[in-house]
């Protein structure tokens, strides 16, 4: 059920609208009982720069509700169109539950449509339509430029930023740009979040999953290859946020440093990084593109750490074939050790979104993968 | 080789993890993964081993909560092969998973770890033979001399079984404090524990001999359930409710166990068990202690465990001669359940025709404390009752002074209800005006329900159970002195009830239990809750 609001911004009257849908929704129940709670536990702002990607996240939006119940103020600033004032609708969402058809807890909608020079007036209309006491996401599905006034008084608010550097149009211009957001003092009260990240947590765990055993730990110390299988990134990047951010992640929790002198890209398909180890120890990393059809652009394929101490030994995750799992070996010499297989879990948009709402601070681990990821980016080709 | 796990990070560290870390693991925003071990059912082929063990295995393994060192290792006296065992749990699987289909690859992969030994529980030969199989595992999949013994056999075999572990070197007791490289053995004892005081302690001695109490596991599903973990977050993570939380606010507890199933083919386990050794004591006592328990110092196994003891440890003696003024037997005759006719107790298979046993109890306990001093605690447990339902209702005091004398309806005290199942959730009660001129007040209901709240499904209870016990987090499975002290509660009422219940059956399977129980609260003044 949707009402048109018009464009002059009125809360009260946006908030007895919304009451006006909760009533709809309760009068509209089939088993008598009128009644529809009415909770929230968020509040969620979201900021898109074009119209496909306003319709793509309200269809999210409709499955995240029935996690997290929220406030949702959705902003499409289309700066490249016409000059067009703020324009507003609202909606309520009930979830039907598949088997009992019991209509669940919903979210409120309201979105906000600006175009041109009105664009940065999104902010001032969106912000006073909040929920008092109720923490505040914004998901950011934009470039994360902080000189872009929207972006920086809605960052202002917020008490959590989510991006997801898969969407970013110029990954490699973007990633530093979230980067910056960490540096600037200004945004010390925001929480970070990459869904894109996210994506990587179940690799980061399986990887994890090897140095449990004392005897692999051991071998963390002599790693001195990495090699990292992704395929092409969308276009505007060169590297692989995926690919970037797994490297960081590594590179951050082993404390290699990336060495003075770079030779970067080998051939079209492969890309070299040169770490070291607090020891003064070589570590050379190999980004590859592969080609594989059913995944999406950046996603990664293999990640293998390979070490040749006393005995060569590699611990190596992947996709299998089908992309419908992931396996998990360990070698140590010619001998292949216990492995796993496991399904593919391909969390939704909605499913990472609605984790990254579950916490509010600051993922410390994120930010030092994200700045090795950085200097990677700043230093490529020196 | 070197084998101590180094599995669990910083923010993630239970009573007995290690000190040491995995430098990858900071951080990790995942649940924590069981460390190497392998996996030892005793009684593989029987019902709970292929309805709950072997599913929630599979579902933790797909899940990446146990490692790539882990095994299963099954027993019982069925002399079959590997395969065969593998078959019969692929079969168990299918049959008990969610999931529509099995996922084919991920089951070869976990399969490719089961593996079984037949033989009699009696015999030492078996426990050999089950040694040089997992140092065989040990060295193919690096479990490090890890083991979990879990036991779901009949309650007979508990203490040979231990006894066996011991004297076969299996059962190496924890010498080494938290955190060392020594190998961990424990054991997992599913209910019943014991069968009274006497034998419940007689176990405990039998364990004793060959496990530290550290090493025990007394399985309680009730506990693994997300509601009633639920109950200390509810407690003590909310400031509003814990100053309300005593004899000046509350007038009474009732806790309702009702099950709408009878017996069903259980019907020679359940003429030696019995309601309230079957539930009362372990199910509805554990739940009992959550409400009734201080706020623990930290959330450490212990710190939990050490205030429910001490809760239960004020359970007022009931008076042998004077049982009946506390504790209610009751024994489902012929009825009607959710629209079908069934049988009576004592024409169920397996059950004497003229059995005493109770298949419905009720009790009124007191806790000589200061926060409970005065209040009572109704406990009900029943099968074939009109409704499934499991909850606790803390019904509060009404208000000292009836300002709304004038209104059309009684005031109605507020109760806040937690719903263990179904619908896992909380509902307070409290009055409001009815819209209009006249004064008139009607009670409602602020519902919270899990599902519809998070619309996250959680996990099994069994799946819970088990990780915790890998990981060696016990503070939800029953300690030593409160699987006995449940049972020191009830033992006056046990002695009492061995006498033969004239009146059973004394209540109509698909209503709420025999008219005692309803005497048994209304004699106070006070009712059971309409559910």
């Amino acid at each position: 059920m949707q009402l048109p609001v018009g464009k002059t911004l009125d809360v009260q009257l946006v908030e007895r609208q919304l009451t006006q849908l909760w009533q709809g929704n309760a009068e509209a129940r089939e088993d008598g009982n009128a009644a529809v709670l009415r909770a929230r536990v968020a509040n969620l702002l979201v900021y898109v720069a074009d119209e496909e990607a306003l319709q793509n996240s309200q269809e999210i939006l409709n499955d995240l509700t029935a996690i997290h119940p929220s406030r949702v103020v959705i902003m499409g600033g289309l700066l490249e169109a016409t000059d067009q004032d703020i324009e507003m609708s609202v909606e309520s969402v009930c979830q039907t539950d598949k088997r009992s058809g019991a209509r669940r807890l919903a979210c409120e909608e309201i979105t906000l449509k600006a175009q041109g020079k009105f664009v940065s007036e999104l902010p001032s209309a969106a912000l006073p339509l909040l929920v008092a006491d109720l923490p505040i996401f914004l998901w950011w599905r934009s470039s994360p430029d902080t000189a872009n006034k929207t972006c920086d008084s809605l960052l202002e608010a917020t008490d959590r930023l989510v991006v997801d550097s898969a969407e970013f149009v110029d990954a490699d211009r973007d990633l530093l740009k979230l980067n910056d957001i960490f540096s600037g003092k200004s945004y010390d009260h925001v929480g970070v979040s990459d869904l894109n990240w996210a994506r990587l947590t179940f690799w980061r765990g399986l990887l994890a999953d090897f140095y449990d055993v004392a005897t692999y730990r051991s071998l963390l110390d002599s790693v001195n290859l990495v090699e990292v299988d992704h395929v092409s990134p969308a276009q505007g990047a060169t590297l692989a946020p995926q690919a970037l951010l797994i490297v960081g992640w590594l590179a951050s929790r082993l404390g290699w440093k990336l060495a003075e002198k770079q030779t970067n890209r080998e051939d079209e398909q492969k890309f070299v990084l040169e770490f070291a180890k607090s020891s003064g120890a070589p570590v050379r990393v190999e980004l590859k593109r592969v080609e594989r059809d059913e995944r999406k652009p950046g996603r990664l394929v293999r990640v293998e750490l390979k070490s040749d101490a006393t005995e060569s030994a590699s611990f190596k995750v992947c996709r299998s074939n089908d992309n419908l799992h992931i396996l998990s070996e360990a070698r140590l010499g010619d001998v292949a050790q216990s492995g796993r297989v496991m399904p593919v879990r391909n969390r939704s948009a909605a499913q990472l979104l609605g984790r990254e709402m579950e916490i509010l601070g600051n993922d410390d681990i994120y930010q030092q993968a994200l700045a090795v990821a950085a200097e990677v980016l700043r230093r490529r080709g020196e | 080789m070197s084998c101590y796990p180094f599995f669990i990070a910083e923010n993630q560290k239970t009573e007995n993890s290690p000190g040491a870390e995995n430098p990858l693991r900071a951080g990790m925003r995942l649940e924590p993964t069981a460390p190497p071990c392998v996996v030892v059912i005793f009684g593989a082929t029987g019902d709970l081993t292929r309805r709950k063990l072997l599913p929630a295995l599979f579902r933790l393994a797909k899940q990446r909560l146990v490692p790539a060192e882990f095994a299963i290792l099954g027993t019982a006296r069925q002399p079959i092969s590997d395969e065969e065992f593998r078959e019969n749990m692929r079969a168990a699987v299918t049959e008990f998973s969610d999931e529509d289909s099995l996922d084919e690859a991920a089951w070869q992969s976990f399969a490719s770890r089961i593996f079984y030994r037949g033989g009699e529980f009696s015999d030492a030969q078996l426990y050999g033979e089950l040694k040089t199989k997992l140092e065989e595992i040990d060295r193919e999949f690096n479990t490090c001399g890890n083991r979990l013994f879990y036991l779901a056999t009949a309650p007979d075999f508990f203490g040979l079984i231990a006894k066996q572990l011991g004297e076969a070197g299996l059962g190496q007791r924890q010498t080494a404090a938290p955190g060392s490289n020594q190998a961990w053995a424990r054991i997992i004892v599913e209910k019943p524990f014991g069968h009274d005081l006497e034998s419940a302690r007689e176990l405990n001695q039998q364990l004793a001999t060959v496990f530290d109490e550290r090493q025990v596991y007394r399985i309680d599903h009730y506990l693994g359930k997300e509601t009633v973990q639920n109950l200390l977050v509810f407690r003590f993570a909310n400031s509003i409710f814990e100053p309300l939380w005593n004899r000046q606010y509350i007038d009474h507890i009732q806790i309702t166990n009702a099950e709408t199933l009878g017996v069903e083919t259980r019907g020679a386990y359940y003429e030696k068990a019995g309601a309230l050794r079957d539930m009362i004591q372990n199910h509805v006592f554990q739940v009992t202690s959550l409400i009734a328990m201080e706020p623990p110092a930290s959330l450490s196994a212990n710190g939990v465990r050490d205030e429910k003891i001490k809760a239960m440890q004020s359970v007022r003696p009931l008076p042998a001669d004077d049982i009946d003024a506390f504790a209610v037997r009751g024994q489902y005759g012929p009825g009607t359940v959710l629209g079908d006719t069934v049988a009576g107790y004592r024409q169920e298979p397996g059950v004497d025709p003229n059995s005493s046993t109770e298949t419905f109890a009720a009790l009124k306990l007191y806790f000589d404390n200061w926060r409970w001093a005065g209040v009572p605690f109704y406990l009900r447990s029943g099968k074939h009752l009109q409704k499934q339902v499991t909850e606790i209702a803390i019904e509060f005091k009404e208000v000292p002074h009836r300002l709304f004398k004038d209104s059309d309806a009684p005031l109605q005290a507020n109760v806040l209800v937690i719903r263990i199942q179904p619908n896992e959730g909380i509902s307070l009660r409290f009055g409001a005006k009815l819209p209009g001129q006249s004064l008139r007040i009607r009670s409602v209901n602020m519902d919270f329900r899990y599902g519809s709240s998070f619309g996250i499904k959680a996990p099994e209870a069994y799946e819970r159970l088990l990780l915790d016990c890998m990981l060696g987090d016990s503070t939800l499975y029953a300690r030593r002195d409160m699987a006995e002290r449940g049972w020191e509660i009830v033992t006056p009422i046990l002695e009492a009830w061995q006498k033969p219940a004239a009146d059973f059956p004394n209540y109509e399977a698909g209503s709420w239990g025999p008219q005692a129980a309803f005497d048994l609260i209304e004699r106070d003044g006070r009712n059971w809750r309409k559910l």
